[in-house]
Order: C-alpha cells, then structure tokens, then sequence
C-alpha cells in the first residue's frame, strides 16, 4: 500500500477545501470590482483588501475544516478496517467469527458485510459438513474393521477347538459384510452426486417399482409378523431409472421395517397429486420421529438417536439423494402423530 | 493386594461382537471381566460393583460414553478409564483426555497393545528396574549394551538392541507389529508402512540369538506379532 486509502480521501477533502477558498477569493473580488465600478471614487486598492480579507477570515477556519476532514476520513473508511480485521481474524482460524455489522449505518458497507458475513457461514457450513462426514465415515468403517482384527486375534492368540475358530470366522465375515454395506451405500451416494443419472431415464410406473420392492420384503415382513399393504391410485408414471427407483423404495421400507413392532402395519402407497406429480408414500406404525429431528434423518449418518439401528444411517440419505437425481424431493411428514409418514415427490409424465 | 484374577476390568460397548470379543480376550489374560452396552447400564453397574478398570466405547446408544467418565470423574473416582474409539479427531481426543479419560486407543487397535495398556494401568509397585536382563541363558546387559546367550557374546546393532531389549521388557507376551513401530521406532502413525523394516529387523535378531540353538526364543506369533519366550 504506497497511500492508505484514508490519507488519499483526506488530500481529496483538503483539495476540495482550496478549490473552494479559490473560488471564494474568485467571487469575492469580482464582487468587490464591481462595487468598484459603482463607485469610481473610491480606491480601488480598499475594495481587493475587503476581498483578501474575507478569504484570510475563511483561512482561520481552515485548522478546524481540516480536522473535520480527517475525521470523516477515518470515519468512511472504519467499515473497510473492520471487515478487514475481521476477515483477517476469520482466516487465521478463528472460523466462528463474523463482521459485527451493529455499529454500521444500514448502507452499503453494511450491506456488503452482511453478504460477507453469509458467505463465511456458507462455507464454515460447507467444510463443517464435510469434516463431520469424514469422521462420521471413518467412524463406520473403522468399527467393523476393528471388531474383525479382535476377533481374529483372540481367536489365535491360542489353541481352540475347531468349533471356536467356525465362530471367529462367522463373525469376522459378518464384519466384513457390514462393512461391505457401507462402502456400496458410501460409492452410491458419491456416484449419484457425480454423475448425471438421467441420461438413462425411461418412463416408469411407479406402482410397479412398489410391487417389485413388496416382493423383495414380503418374507422378511412375514417373518417380524409386520403386515404390508400396497395401494396404487392413478397413473404414476415418471420418468426414471427403475433400479435407483426401487433402491429408493426399498431403503424407504427397509427403514420403516426396523422401526414397526412385530404386529404393526406398514403402507406403501402410489397417487398421482394435482399439478402433476407423482407421490409416494411409506408410513409404519413405529414409535415415529420427533419433529426436531426431521431436519436431520435425510442427512448422511443422520440416525435417529436412542432407536439403536443396526444401520449406519446412510439409507435415508441415499433417498433423498435418488429422489433429488428424479429432480423430486423426500420428506417426512410432521403433521402425523402415529408413527413415522415419508414422501417422495416425482414429476409426472403423460402416457405417450 | 488384588491378583491379576481378582482384578474386575468393565467394558462398555455396544457393539455386540466387539464387546464379546473383547470380554473374551480380555478374560484369557487373566482378568474378570463384566460388559454393558449402553450409559445408563453403566453407571448402574458401576455402582453395583466399583471395577478397577473401564474400557469405555464413546458412541453408545443412549448417549455419550464421556458421560460415565464425568460421572465417575465427579465423584472423586480414580478408577482407570481407558477410551476405545473410531474417531481419531485430534479435538476427540483431547475432549476425552480433558474429561479425565487415562488412555487413548483408536480402533481398530492391536489386541496385545490393549492387553499392554491394562496391564500398564493396572500395574502394581514394581521391583526397580534391574541393568541385567536374563531369559534362559540369554542376558541383556542394559548399561554396558553387552548381549550373551550362554558364553557366546553377541554383537547387535543399536537398532537390534532396541528391538531385544523391548522384547525382553515383554517377555512372555505377544508384542504386535504397531506397537513395536511405537515404542522402538517412536512412529505413531499407522500410515507409515513400517511392517517390512520390522520383520528385516526382526529376522536379523533371530540370525543372531537363535541360529545354532536348539530352543528359539522369539517366537512369531501367526497373525499377530512377536515373543520373546523363555521356558520358565
């Protein structure tokens, strides 16, 4: 910086304070020649000091005009110092600071901090998000790599009878399993934010990807005595990628499964809506989600706390994200008391 | 004074196969062992039966594993806590530490680094440490770093040294490759590939204190790491 801004607005203050003086002295003795004019008897010589009189009056003034002008220098330019020092503090690690925008005027300055202050929170959400992610999916493969490396040491730290090292090995593949689960649900979720899936879209009906997901859970429901029921109404058709259609509804069912007690009911359900959309609907008769926790379910590792799931909190993610690829949209209805109600919006398309 | 048998270590952890595990592995080494899956039970337990060590697992179901710890820590308990966790987050750590936690163990973790650090938190008034070293006929002369197995002097690098004489400290427990990497190579990090340097190390070792005896004294054990064992 070869001038500090405030020194430059300053010069341009004081220039301004001599252009005026000039001008004045100007006028003044144009003023006073004509006076003259009016009355050639007098001296003229009189009449230019009475100019040069009041232009050194206006010069006595000029101490106080400067220091003004040096404070509102410093005053425009406190915001730009303020910002400046706070984006500062920001960078240097201190990511929960913000520009204290109370002591500016609203103007433009506060404007601009406000629109900065958004951007910092935008991008401290960003990286939060990604840092929670990172230690949410080091967390998940980590517990099952580490229940595989205890097992498998236990078991041949000593000699043990066959049926022992069976069990080690069952549960080590178990392990395995799981940990194989949350790395496909991991890629899918990266593929479907990567790559553009609807380059392979063709016109689906919805009712029928909910019949292939009944048939997928029906022994399962069976075998937890849970009691499954499909309604279609209307002609869903959208246009789509069957496969990530029925994951979707699948991870809807699979997620409402773990939640309904044996005995309990769940409803699978197609409509079309008005304005053209196509809406799925999975409710269970579980213990329901507190409203606020409905912000959190779709997130990735989003579990919901105190229900003890033996996922990894990846399913309801993945639904939003193949629904966001249809360009819908999953959400969890609040205004249900009983139980836990999810939908899925799709656009509608026509039959031809 | 409690023996190794009387000593009551708890673990708390909700993952099914992990707290199996490690209650079986941990009950192998001599110690007896309760489990619980979840806070509340915890506490409960503690209370019940004051344990002389906690395996605590952070991410339980009910709420934060750092709970028991103040819990304990806020009634004047100096029971050793030693955290078993997935996240390796340096401000995780240092909120454990800070809620008065003893140790530190990220999983997934070695089963004999886990059974070192009971041991080491467990660990009654020692005999001071003595300068001379002896398994079988062989003695470590930790001043003058002279080596003899029965009258044959052995010449090791200092390296060598390192590694035998940490061995020797173990002697009769399985030391795992992570641990060596620590302690004789001081490299925390599980992402430097030290495996091979270990095992070179380890075969030279063995060239030199085994080779033209009838009984080895380091052992490996198959997927596992290293002993050091005399027939006593």
């Amino acid at each position: 910086m070869k001038t500090p801004l405030r020194l430059r607005m300053f010069f341009w203050l004081v220039a301004l304070l001599v252009i005026f003086v000039t001008l004045q002295f100007a006028i003044f003795s144009i003023i006073e020649f004509r006076a003259w004019l009016h009355h050639p008897g007098e001296s003229l010589r009189d009449h230019w000091m009475e100019a040069v009189m009041g232009v050194i009056w206006d010069l006595t003034t000029l101490p106080i005009l400067i220091a003004t002008a040096w404070w509102i220098s410093r005053k425009m330019i406190r915001p730009i110092q303020t910002i400046t020092l706070a984006a500062d503090n920001i960078r240097s690690g201190h990511f929960e600071d913000r520009i204290s925008t109370e002591p500016m005027p609203d103007d433009e300055m506060r404007r601009m901090a406000t629109t900065i202050n958004a951007a910092f929170d935008y991008y401290h959400d960003a990286v939060e998000r990604l840092r929670r992610f990172s230690g949410d999916a080091s967390h998940q493969l980590r517990t099952p790599l580490a229940a595989m490396q205890s097992v498998g040491e236990v078991a041949l730290s000593r000699e043990r009878q066959p049926e022992e090292y069976r069990q080690a090995l069952a549960n080590m593949l178990e392990e395995v399993r799981r940990m194989a689960r949350v790395t496909d649900q991991l890629l899918r979720l990266a593929r479907l934010e990567r790559t553009e899936v609807s380059t392979s879209f063709v016109r689906i009906d919805v009712g029928h990807v909910l019949y292939r997901t009944v048939a997928i859970f029906q022994p399962l429901c069976d075998e937890k005595q849970v009691k499954l029921r499909l309604e279609t109404e209307g002609e869903c058709l959208v246009l789509g990628n069957e496969d990530l259609l029925v994951e979707m509804s699948a991870n809807l069912l699979d997620n409402a499964l773990r939640a309904t007690p044996s005995g309990g009911e769940i409803l699978l359900r197609a409509e079309v809506e008005p304005g053209g959309v196509v809406r799925v609907t999975v409710a269970d008769t579980g213990p329901g989600i507190a409203p606020e926790l409905a912000e959190r379910v779709f997130e990735l590792f989003g579990q919901v706390p105190g229900t003890r799931q033996t996922g990894a909190g990846l399913g309801l993610a993945i639904v939003a994200a193949i629904a966001k690829a249809h360009g819908g949209r999953a959400e969890l209805n609040l205004q249900n008391t009983r139980g836990a109600v999810f939908h899925v919006r799709l656009l509608k398309t026509s039959t031809s | 004074m409690k023996t190794g048998g009387d000593m009551h270590v708890m673990v708390v952890e909700d993952d099914e196969t992990m707290a199996a595990t490690l209650a079986k592995g941990i009950t192998e080494d001599g110690y007896r062992v309760t489990t619980c899956g979840a806070v509340e039970e915890a506490l409960r337990a503690i209370d019940l039966e004051p344990p002389d060590l906690i395996l605590l697992d952070i991410g339980l179901p009910d709420r934060s594993g750092l709970e028991v710890l103040q819990a304990l820590r806020s009634r004047k308990s100096l029971t050793p806590v030693i955290i078993l966790t997935a996240r390796d987050a340096v401000r995780d750590r240092v909120k454990g530490l800070d809620a008065g936690a003893d140790d530190y163990l990220i999983k997934p973790f070695a089963f004999a680094e886990l059974l070192a650090r009971i041991r080491a938190r467990l660990r009654r008034p020692e005999v001071p440490e003595s300068t001379l070293l002896q398994v079988d006929e062989l003695s470590v002369d930790v001043l003058n770093r002279r080596v003899t197995r029965g009258s044959r002097e052995i010449i090791l690098t200092s390296q060598e040294f390192a590694l035998l004489r940490y061995l020797v400290d173990n002697v009769g427990k399985t030391v795992s490759r992570d641990m060596i990497a620590r302690d004789v190579w001081r490299i925390e990090s599980r992402a430097t590939p030290l495996d091979n340097v270990i095992d070179v190390h380890i075969s030279h070792l063995r060239a030199k204190i085994d080779r033209g005896f009838d009984k080895e004294l380091i052992q490996t054990v198959w997927g596992i790491g290293f002993t050091l064992k005399g027939s006593g």
